[in-house]
């Protein structure tokens, strides 16, 4: 419908509620509208037909090209907002009328035409209300950018408070786990062992529970970092078999960790948080489980599924089983939120933070894999969980054991878990061998097998068994003089002591914990089929539990008493000589004067911290007497950037407090140079006789001046015996060394022995004769052969001080040579004694 | 194109190379409009002409954006009637809006922007190209508003009104120190290329 009058249309364009300007090729006003003119800065100048003086376009803006652009090419223009947003100077008055405010723009400009003629439309909408909404959402949006950020700054300072209390907690739970440690190594009565075991497994349980909620806030704040290394599952999961054993035993429950034989199999990850995850599950299994076992299986990647580059990472798959009271459906599905049991109940009766699988879950999820359970109430629960991981860079090579196979073994355990596993080892390294499950079938077994002239040289037997106890078919093989040759190895529960064991220790050849481990069974094999039977002597080794000594001196700084005491202490026991420095300045002075063979150091310390200490002591100006002693951080912050930390300090490795004993001695053996790990008796043997000579001490030892350590001391006399803390004291002769060496083989170890003798006296004097001619080259040439057929038989102390001599006479130093030449011939006269009093 | 192709038209070469020349002046001038907003050097690729069916001209935008675009379309309508393109990869729209937007806007509010903004962008442009062309020929064609389009290249392309139309141009632009890469076509129908054909090839003798 066409509006029929000029007059209609005029007031169709005055009605329109948004503004309608008409320019002619020159740019003027053909028409306004009123709603245009009414917003115009002077609107009695509006009227149609005349210029507009409110309305100037300026040359040379958009809007004038927009227009040029209609007129006289014919193009439609849009001018938006966003660049534009008021090319008209049109206004309008406030709510009160006070002020007049600019109206916002959008427009449009369209060409037109009639015959000839051309004209430019241009459309004028008020996005005004728009516009303001806009700045309304925009200001919210702004206010909420703010409050997020005070949020997450909120949030770090949270994160940065729960490190900081993670520091402040651990440091306290060092002095209590650290010192009831040793105070349980300290005479007690069986009452005050008891409440010190007391207060270890408390300690112990609110520091994992302290670890729970430290990791939770962690996986929270998006702060958990995944320490990747190369690590081997079967090791691994032995180790968390080690860890829960005793658990296990208390209970009376099977731990089979892990359920068969894992080979070789290496990847790379976060080995710590794997453990931490299977120990989660395996810990939960024990405690929910009453009766029966609890089992770990490892499932290598599907072959078929296995990427085409070696590098990318696969899937392995690993499961944990019990017989305990399990799970029904809706304790399944809730039980990996955060904060949950399967019922409150539960928590009453089990204790836990409920965190344990909420950050088994986070933890499997990070790794790149999934986690779930299934179960049946009252039967049992498998959890199952996947983990991609990339194989590793380096995989070491297990120890072969084929010398084992002319072993012929014979298997007593009821347990057909048990049974299995021992079985795939047995059957891995190719061992001849036998199951049977109870003592009375092990008997039947064993006289068959002299019956068949194919008797069991080893016989592996189960402690607790129903009907016939292992103890009691141990003493019924050891009373019939028949089976005198087999060697009996009794397997134990790893939690236990054995101390009810000792007086019936004579009876086995060696021990062997449950649950069992693929290296310890090797070890415990290889170690038993080369002993002697009725030789007692591995026995009382297995079960000696003294902690190995080191020769070593350590400086301990940190400036916690306690914590000093905890670290002296226990240093102590592993052998070891303790100095202790309160601060990282303290300890730089200490190092300028003595020398040490390692540092723990303590990093949060006053005065001077550990990483300043450690920087300044790698610092060859510094002035310490060696600038590259191994340093190991104490380090109660347990962030794995904190590690990184100390590593770009210049320390070598970390331990994270509460100090646990193993870890230290497994850091000392790790870092502590060679020399100081070298066997020492713990208890001196009665039986040696005192040596005469000045130069050599009591015991099987001799005392030499080291030139190594003389050399930073030129003032002092290096070729004589100087202070005692200059001395290294070195065995005369390892005879364990020497035979290990030679396979324990007696008629071999003599002739070699023999040989060794004979030909040292040759070498001798033709070191003497060198000495004589005073030519040095040929002097090093022969110090060396007799170091290395010294070392060779065990002859430490001569070896020794033929280093030496090979030293002095690389430095051309005569007089030391012509001084320890002596102390060389004496060493050896001892060695003479030594070897023909043992193997003659 | 081959002479077999039904919507091919026969250019010789020497009015093949006076279309491209035509093109190359309005997409300059579109250049220098859009390096003047920018304030940055816009390059030009020599433009390809080519004739080809609605489905080639989805294939080759396909080709070319690698996905979802962004366009402003205007309609030209008078001696010549087509539909012009402007065509971003959907990624790139948002960088050239950036540009052009104070830099202290967040990326929400640029999001909210990106529309309006690209369209009278697209106008600017379009018009510019366009404008120049009309000129060169010596013709009067009217465009529409703009509108702006997103989607795949087969939504954009469907969206508009004729589906018959077949000659296809393009005009490769960047603004090298931004990774910002667009494309202008015209896409027109039959009766329109014929025209377009008598034109050139009436240019081509005049530059004879």
């Amino acid at each position: 419908m066409q509006p029929s009058s000029p007059l209609l249309q005029t007031s169709l364009i005055n009605r329109l509620n948004h503004g309608v300007l008409l320019l002619d090729h020159q740019l003027n006003v053909v028409t306004a509208n009123h709603w245009l003119r009414n917003r115009l800065k002077s609107p009695t100048d509006a009227d149609a037909g005349k210029p507009i003086t409110g309305l100037r376009i300026e040359k040379n803006s958009r809007f004038f090209g927009a227009c040029s652009d209609a007129i006289e090419l014919g193009l439609a223009s849009l001018l938006s907002n966003s660049f534009h947003p008021h090319p008209l100077p049109l206004f309008i008055k406030n709510q009160s009328g006070t002020q007049e405010i600019i109206i916002q723009q959008e427009l449009t400009i369209s060409p037109l035409r009639e015959d000839d003629a051309r004209y430019c439309l241009v459309e004028v909408v008020d996005v005004s209300r728009e516009i303001g909404r806009e700045e309304v959402l925009r200001e919210k949006a702004a206010d909420l950018a703010q409050a997020r950020d005070i949020a997450e700054h909120t949030n770090r300072l949270k994160s940065d408070f729960l490190a900081n209390m993670s520091h402040e907690i651990r440091t306290p739970m060092n002095g209590i786990l650290g010192m009831t440690s040793l105070l349980m190594d300290s005479p007690l009565t069986k009452q005050q062992l008891k409440q010190a075991q007391t207060i270890k497994s408390s300690g112990e349980f609110l520091l994992s529970i302290i670890n729970d909620i430290l990791d939770f806030s962690k996986i929270e704040a998006g702060k958990l970092e995944l320490e990747i290394i190369d690590f081997e599952f079967g090791t691994l999961l032995e180790e968390v078999a080690d860890l829960l054993a005793y658990r296990a035993y208390e209970k009376k429950l099977e731990l089979i960790c892990p359920s068969g034989v894992i080979e070789g199999q290496w990847y790379r990850g976060d080995a710590g948080r794997i453990r931490q995850i299977l120990t989660n599950l395996v810990s939960n299994a024990l405690k929910f489980t009453e009766k029966g076992e609890v089992k770990v299986c490892f499932f290598p990647p599907d072959p078929d599924q296995l990427p085409t580059d070696q590098h990318q990472p696969r899937m392995v798959n690993l499961t944990v089983s019990d017989t305990g009271i399990g799970l029904n459906e809706e304790q399944q599905q809730k039980l990996f939120e955060r904060f949950s049991q399967a019922d409150s109940s539960t928590s009453r009766q089990f204790g836990g933070t409920g965190l344990g699988l909420s950050i088994s879950k986070q933890l499997v999820e990070q790794m790149g894999g999934q986690i779930s359970v299934t179960s049946l109430p009252g039967e049992g629960s498998v959890f199952s969980f996947s983990l991609q991981l990339e194989p590793a860079e380096t995989c070491l090579v297990a120890p072969t054991m084929d010398h084992l196979s002319s072993q012929h073994i014979l298997v007593v355990d009821d347990s057909e878990a048990s049974q299995k596993l021992l079985e795939q080892s047995l059957q891995r390294w190719n061992i001849n061998h036998q199951i049977v499950s109870s003592g009375p079938q092990a008997l039947q077994a064993l006289y068959d097998g002299i019956a068949n002239q194919n008797p069991f040289s080893i016989v592996l037997i189960d402690s607790d068994m129903p009907g016939m106890s292992g103890i009691s078919l141990c003493r019924t093989v050891r009373d019939d003089p028949q089976l005198s040759d087999s060697r009996l190895v009794l397997l134990i529960p790893r939690g236990r002591r054995g101390d009810s064991l000792k007086r019936d220790k004579a009876k086995f050849n060696g021990f062997l914990s449950k649950p069992i481990q693929q290296t310890e069974l090797g070890e415990t094999l290889i170690n038993v089929a080369r002993i002697n039977v009725n030789d007692t002597h591995f026995a009382q080794q297995t079960e000696n539990i003294d902690p190995p000594q080191f020769h070593a001196r350590v400086l301990v700084v940190e400036d916690n008493i306690t914590n000093q005491m905890v670290a002296k202490g226990m240093l102590q026991r592993f052998g070891i000589d303790v100095e202790v420095a309160g601060n990282g300045a303290e300890a730089v002075a200490t190092l300028k004067q003595i020398p040490f063979d390692l540092i723990l150091m303590d990093c949060q310390m006053p005065v001077m911290d550990g990483y300043e200490a450690t920087s300044t002591i790698r610092t060859p100006e510094s002035g310490v007497l060696d600038p590259s002693l191994p340093i190991i951080a104490l380090t109660a912050n347990a962030m794995s950037d904190d590690r990184q930390h100390c590593i770009d300090a210049g320390m070598n490795d970390y331990i994270t407090k509460p100090v646990d004993p193993s870890t230290l001695l497994k850091r000392l053996q790790r870092w502590l140079p060679p020399h100081c790990s070298e066997p020492v008796p713990s208890r001196p043997e009665p039986s040696q006789p005192p040596v005469a000579s000045s130069v050599l001490s009591a015991s099987n030892k001799v005392v030499l001046p080291t030139t190594i350590e003389t050399a930073h001391q030129p003032d002092s006399h290096s070729n004589q015996p100087a202070m005692e803390s200059n001395l290294v004291k070195v065995e005369v002769f390892d005879h364990c060394g020497m035979a290990a060496r030679l396979l324990n083989d007696d008629e071999l170890i003599r002739t070699v022995a023999t040989t060794f003798l004979n030909d040292m006296d040759e070498q001798i004097n033709r070191l003497e004769a060198v000495l004589e001619t005073s030519e040095v080259e040929q002097c090093q040439v022969q110090a060396h052969k007799i170091k290395g057929a010294a070392a060779n038989v065990g002859g430490l102390a001569l070896s020794q001080i033929a280093l030496e001599l090979e030293q002095a006479s690389q430095q051309h130093n005569l007089p030391l040579i012509k001084t320890q030449f002596p102390i060389l011939q004496q060493c050896f006269g001892q060695l003479k004694t030594e070897m023909s009093k043992r193997l003659f | 194109m081959s002479a077999d192709d039904p919507f091919a038209i026969a250019l010789n070469p020497l009015e093949m190379d006076s279309l491209s020349e035509v093109i190359n002046i309005g997409m300059s001038h579109a250049a220098t409009a859009l390096g003047e907003m920018i304030n940055e050097r816009v390059q030009l690729d020599v433009p390809e002409v080519r004739f080809l069916s609605c489905d080639d001209v989805i294939e080759q935008l396909n080709n070319l954006s690698g996905g979802n675009v962004s366009a402003v379309c205007q309609r030209f309508d008078g001696s010549i009637g087509g539909d012009a393109l402007l065509l971003f990869p959907e990624d790139k729209s948002l960088d050239l809006v950036r540009l052009l937007l104070s830099s202290d806007m967040s990326l929400e509010m640029l999001t909210q922007l990106e529309q309006e903004a690209l369209t009278e962008v697209g106008n600017i442009i379009l018009n510019a190209c366009f404008g120049k062309i009309a000129n060169s020929l010596n013709i009067t064609m009217e465009s529409t508003l703009p509108s702006y389009l997103m989607g795949s290249c087969e939504e954009v392309i469907g969206n508009l009104d004729d589906q018959t139309r077949v000659l296809f141009m393009r005009v490769d632009f960047s603004v090298p120190n931004h990774d910002i890469r667009g494309f202008v076509t015209f896409i027109m129908d039959i009766e329109s290329t014929e025209i377009l054909h008598g034109l050139i090839s009436h240019l081509a003798t005049r530059y004879q």
